[in-house]
């Protein structure tokens, strides 16, 4: 019951400041601490204005707890603090009617160390914006695989993964066939899924055409689209962390944290410090 | 993601972590997970949440281990992975890429690109200074 308390109260806290995110007017943009993250706008503060017709302060008064507006600092920086937290930006974006999409609320983007920056930091040598293979060298298939427009260089577009570069979209269409193709949802389509795919899309023809390939690409959606989750869904979601969590995780840099977990099977345990030495990746996530 | 593994995996060691479902049937319901036939409740008890991840392993037939968060998803909120996310780490424990929150920002591509850079960087590292790259 306390710990429900606590965690309701600190939800509230935070719903709080995004609220009043929301609806503030846009102030100066402060830059975000970590690459990924969108502009957080400022709790617009009333900054200290000097006092006219005052005599100037001595020096004692000018510093410490005697000058004007002393305390208004320090709470600029804990509200610029607090309105870059993902939650209170996320609170923010339901606020303003955003919905769950990606690139609002605390759907952003990637951070990473190895960025293009980085890269031509360490290896464009001649400074023309684009790594060749010969300043890569690298082993056999890396320039390749980092080359993902194939335009014979390495350049900041391979590093851009928004929405709007040509890789991402290329990928979503990709992914569109493949979700129509995968009847098993094992994230593989086998031959015979994609068999399956041409059949559907023939309906008993030899071969298809363009507007078989459409039908069977775009179904007609059903009459009566299901309604999104309900207010209460999703704030049950937010509390238990469905959603996500309240929390940020570590950022670039930091040391991740340590754990042990059993396997699924509970046979074997695996603790991430066995690993120091090695790389290791994360893959967080669940069936649903 | 089991690609990944196959090309990377004797360099980088892959780990999967299950946390809490992110549709379960008595929270947001995905009405595509009815239709393949995946839908759950949010698991009750530590065995329960294990059965879902061993149903979850064989259908994706994961050739990395496979870890069962507790059920108060300590590791899940520590690393911020609900629903879910991707993160690799370096050699020295700290973090080198960070995805984005889960399922807009889950992408293996991305996760490649640094695992290729980060491979190339111990590769560099490790080599004796040569004519200067």
């Amino acid at each position: 019951m306390h710990r429900a308390c606590c965690t309701v109260g600190t939800v509230a806290w935070f719903w709080a400041a995004g609220m009043a995110l929301a609806l503030s007017p846009p102030g100066e943009a402060q830059p975000p601490p970590a690459a990924g993250r969108a502009a957080a706008a400022t709790l617009a503060l009333p900054s200290p204005a000097p006092a006219a017709g005052k005599p100037a302060p001595t020096e004692a008064a000018a510093h410490g707890w005697l000058r004007p507006g002393w305390w208004l600092q320090p709470v600029q920086r804990r509200m610029q603090w607090l309105a870059q937290r993902e939650i209170v930006q996320l609170v923010a974006a339901l606020a303003r009617g955003d919905g769950l999409e990606p690139g609002k609320g605390w759907f952003q983007g990637s951070q990473t160390r190895l960025d293009w920056k980085w890269l031509a930091a360490k290896c464009d040598a001649d400074q023309d914006g684009a790594v060749s293979p010969t300043e890569l060298a690298a082993p056999d298939g890396f320039f390749e695989r980092l080359d993902r427009n194939r335009d014979g260089a390495i350049r900041a577009e391979d590093f851009d993964w928004s929405d709007s570069s040509p890789y991402v979209r290329e990928l979503a269409q990709a992914r569109l066939v493949f979700r129509r193709a995968d009847g098993s949802s094992n994230g593989r389509v086998s031959r015979q899924e994609w068999q399956e795919l041409f059949e559907r899309a023939a309906a008993g023809k030899e071969y298809i055409t363009p507007d078989d390939l459409r039908a069977v690409l775009f179904p007609p959606q059903p009459p009566a689209p299901e309604e999104g989750p309900s207010p209460l869904v999703l704030f049950k979601g937010f509390l238990t962390g469905e959603l996500g969590s309240v929390l940020e995780g570590p950022g670039i840099g930091d040391y991740a944290p340590l754990f042990e977990l059993y396997t699924y099977d509970g046979t074997e345990s695996y603790s991430l410090a066995q690993f120091l030495g090695r790389p290791v990746v994360l893959v967080f996530g669940s069936f649903t | 993601m089991a690609d990944l593994h196959k090309q990377y995996g004797n360099r980088v060691q892959f780990l999967a972590v299950y946390v809490r479902e992110a549709h379960p049937t008595d929270g947001w319901r995905e009405p595509a997970n009815d239709r393949l036939g995946i839908s759950v409740a949010q698991p009750r008890t530590h065995e329960e949440r294990r059965a879902v991840a061993t149903r979850c392993n064989s259908l994706l037939a994961m050739d990395f281990p496979l870890l069962v968060d507790g059920l108060g998803d300590a590791v899940g909120h520590a690393y911020s992975g609900m629903p879910d996310r991707l993160y690799l780490i370096d050699s020295q424990g700290r973090v080198a890429f960070k995805s984005g929150r889960g399922p807009f920002g889950f992408r293996p591509q991305e996760l490649e690109q640094a695992l290729l850079l980060l491979l190339w960087e111990q590769a560099t590292e490790t080599q004796p200074e040569g004519s200067g790259s």
